[in-house]
């Protein structure tokens, strides 16, 4: 578990805690901007705790966001620098750490986000104790990173990514995640740490071009899905943790497919398990 | 722009004619003051007559809480319009400038205007706006809404240009002037042509440009003011160091003069050594357990110790190249005013950084400026590293041994109308045994 993972997972456990002492104060925040010309973006999003939504969004648009916050506790955070073409948006605590205060019946806090699919971004999204449902299908991402304290997440491109992407990072600290149609993200490069959850990683999706992947897991059970046309070598380093072989050849310490060398795409991981189990479910793409 | 003695003569009535009514607005809230009155009611007129260059509204932001509902606009010029109504007041820029009745018309319609914009885009909510209407408005609701419209107008929303348009002119929305049965102002100030000018995309498009790539002439000035800043820096550094030390730097400096070619020598050699003596202080420390708490110490001291004797020894060049170019000067029979550690530094100083203000001033001439910016690093090198050698033999100004200065006792020649009973060294040393 990388170092800033545990980091959020730490501050959001310190940092939620219910006061029945001061009610929330609800906001709802909505902010847009228009796209003026700007070639390619990065967007930094950083959510502490509630519901988080990205979709793509319209094409004139750069950014759309729904903030549902508590203002005793949170500010917004909405900066864009026209100079580098950096976005930063989200919410931050008032005193500095993460305080979500909600009393029996309440929504949550959320923050739903639509971004452009008319020009590249590098997405960089990190969340704290938040429950995420993440769809970059459809937006043309250069590069795109993921972290996520202790949540449940569903990352998943539900349609092609219109641009070439050269890596997707993917940083769990105690969670559940879901990334779906990986394949769709057009990456070159896919990585994966996580520290203590359930995760499954779903390779299927529109492969047009050949992967590796990077997949480092402490504790818990990794889920596989790999499409059967794909071309599949693992690599894979393991203490005290289990691997379902079944439709692999050994070839020493990696695990290959079949149709590895004949396969038009294929998919090179590296897999580092310690406690838990690794199991592979074979899908159709 | 040429402005026209009648629309001056206008903006001097509608002035005349605002003040009682703002000053009566601030009286019943109890805030605000003449002269922020006057500056608002100036502004006001200002935005009236379109003196002002349209803003542009790049984004929007929309705030609603139960207190309070909030109109964010984000000009291009990096300034934030916005619009409140909270706590029974409205405020614009954080300055009230009306009141309105909780619950009442305006704060119902503004909050529903604020609902259905939320789903808009930038130019649709500005088109919104301007669209507004609360009929049913008396007292001081109808006096806040036309504050809301006067804070309103002269915004323009930049059409968006994704990247395959954007060629395309943009299209921009104008908020035309609020209508009179509404507006406070306009029933104060006569009636102005709305002349909102509507620049064509390439006025958009240059100003970005214009500032991203600065001036020939802004060039030069930028790189003639970081060579001012850094002879003053030095100057300022080197006086402070003959203020507090003028004996250790003359040595220094007379060392560089008298053994230029061995402080040279000296110098390359001290900074071939710096990174391999540091290592090995370092690594020596750390091998004996009580050196190891040390380490951070010591190695703040180390590069402070190289950066002080770098630094000194530049400085200390400056003054023997100073010290030289004066007292020629002197021997061609020109008069010195002051001829002292000060005035040998500043004009060796300007000698060193001359260079580089020639490169600074050629920057313009294309290519000539790299003659000269190679000459003055090659000067500079040489300086510091002459500095550097002098002060490491000089032992930081401590030692006289390479600076060409007569010390001891001094020979027969000198002595011959001494008489035998003057005590000179040699022999008060003698006595003294």
């Amino acid at each position: 578990m990388s170092g800033r993972a545990l980091l959020l997972v730490t501050v959001a456990a310190l940092g939620c805690n219910h006061s029945p002492r001061v009610n929330p104060a609800w906001r709802t925040v909505t902010a847009a901007q228009g796209l003026r010309g700007e070639h390619e973006a990065t967007v930094n999003v950083q959510y502490g705790a509630g519901r988080f939504h990205l979709t793509p969004g319209t094409g004139d648009e750069l950014y759309r966001m729904q903030l549902r916050y508590d203002e005793n506790s949170f500010t917004p955070v909405r900066e864009y620098d026209p100079a580098t073409q950096t976005l930063h948006l989200g919410v931050k605590g008032r005193s500095g750490g993460i305080r979500v205060r909600s009393r029996h019946g309440d929504a949550p806090p959320s923050m739903d986000l639509a971004l452009t699919p008319s020009i590249p971004l590098t997405l960089i999204l990190e969340m704290g104790a938040v429950e995420a449902d993440v769809d970059l299908g459809g937006l043309a991402l250069h590069r795109a990173t993921f972290r996520t304290g202790a949540s449940s997440s569903h990352l998943r491109f539900a349609r092609p990514n219109t641009a070439e992407c050269e890596e997707l990072t993917i940083e769990a600290g105690a969670a559940e995640l879901h990334a779906e149609q990986l394949a769709n993200s057009n990456c070159a490069r896919v990585n994966f740490n996580g520290g203590v959850g359930e995760v499954t990683l779903d390779y299927s999706g529109t492969w047009r071009r050949s992967m590796t992947a990077d997949v480092n897991v402490g504790v818990g059970s990794l889920k596989l899905k790999l499409p059967r046309s794909v071309g599949v070598s693992v690599h894979l380093n393991r203490f005290l943790a289990s691997f379902d072989a079944a439709g692999f050849e050994k070839r020493g310490d990696t695990y290959v497919t079949s149709n590895f060398e004949s396969a038009k795409n294929r998919l090179e991981m590296n897999v580092n398990a310690s406690i838990g189990g690794v199991d592979v479910e074979w899908v159709n793409p | 722009m040429r402005r026209s003695p009648l629309r001056l003569s206008v903006a001097a009535l509608a002035l005349a004619a605002l003040l009682p009514v703002q000053a009566r607005g601030d009286s019943d809230a109890g805030t605000g003051d003449s002269n922020s009155t006057v500056r608002y009611g100036w502004s006001l007129i200002r935005h009236a007559l379109h003196l002002d260059a349209q803003d542009q509204v790049v984004s929007h932001s929309i705030s609603l809480s139960t207190s309070e509902a909030t109109l964010e606009l984000e000009l291009s010029n990096g300034r934030i319009r916005t619009i409140s109504l909270r706590s029974g007041h409205v405020l614009v820029d954080g300055r009230q400038v009306g009141d309105f009745a909780k619950g009442g018309a305006l704060d119902r319609g503004w909050r529903r205007l604020l609902e259905s914009g939320a789903a808009l885009t930038t130019r649709d909510l500005l088109t919104s706006l301007q669209s507004w209407r609360v009929p049913t408005l008396a007292g001081t609701d109808q006096a806040a809404k036309s504050q809301l419209d006067v804070a309103l107008r002269g915004l323009d929303a930049v059409a968006t240009r994704a990247p395959s348009s954007a060629a395309a002119l943009s299209q921009r929305v104008s908020i035309p002037a609020p209508s009179a049965d509404t507006s406070v102002v306009a029933a104060a100030a006569p009636a102005v042509p709305d002349e909102a000018p509507t620049a064509p995309a390439a006025e958009v498009e240059a100003a970005p440009t214009a500032a991203a790539q600065p001036s020939t002439l802004d060039a030069v000035f930028n790189d003639v003011r970081n060579i001012v800043a850094v002879f003053i820096a030095c100057a300022m550094l080197g006086f402070g160091a003959v203020f507090f030390g003028r004996r250790h730097l003359e040595i220094v400096a007379d060392t560089a003069t008298h053994s230029f070619g061995r402080s040279f020598v000296v110098g390359l050699l001290g900074q071939l050594l710096l990174l391999p003596t540091f290592a090995m202080l370092m690594v020596g420390l750390v091998l004996t357990l009580v050196g190891i708490l040390l380490v951070p110490f010591a190695a703040v001291a180390y590069l402070a110790a190289a950066l002080v004797a770098l630094a000194g020894g530049y400085l200390a060049v400056a003054h023997a190249v100073g010290e030289t170019f004066t007292r020629r000067r002197m021997a061609h029979g020109a008069f010195v005013r002051a001829p002292n550690a000060y005035g040998y530094l500043f004009t060796g100083l300007v000698g060193l950084l001359g260079l580089w203000a020639a490169a600074a001033l050629t920057g313009w001439m294309g290519p000539v400026v790299l003659v000269f910016k190679i000459a003055a690093m090659m000067v500079t090198w040489l300086a510091m590293t002459t500095g550097f050698g002098a002060v490491l033999l000089s032992r930081a100004g401590l030692r006289e041994t390479f600076t060409g200065r007569r010390t001891g006792e001094m020979s027969g020649e000198y002595l011959w109308t001494t008489p035998p009973a003057t005590p000179t060294a040699a022999r008060m040393n003698m006595d003294q045994k």
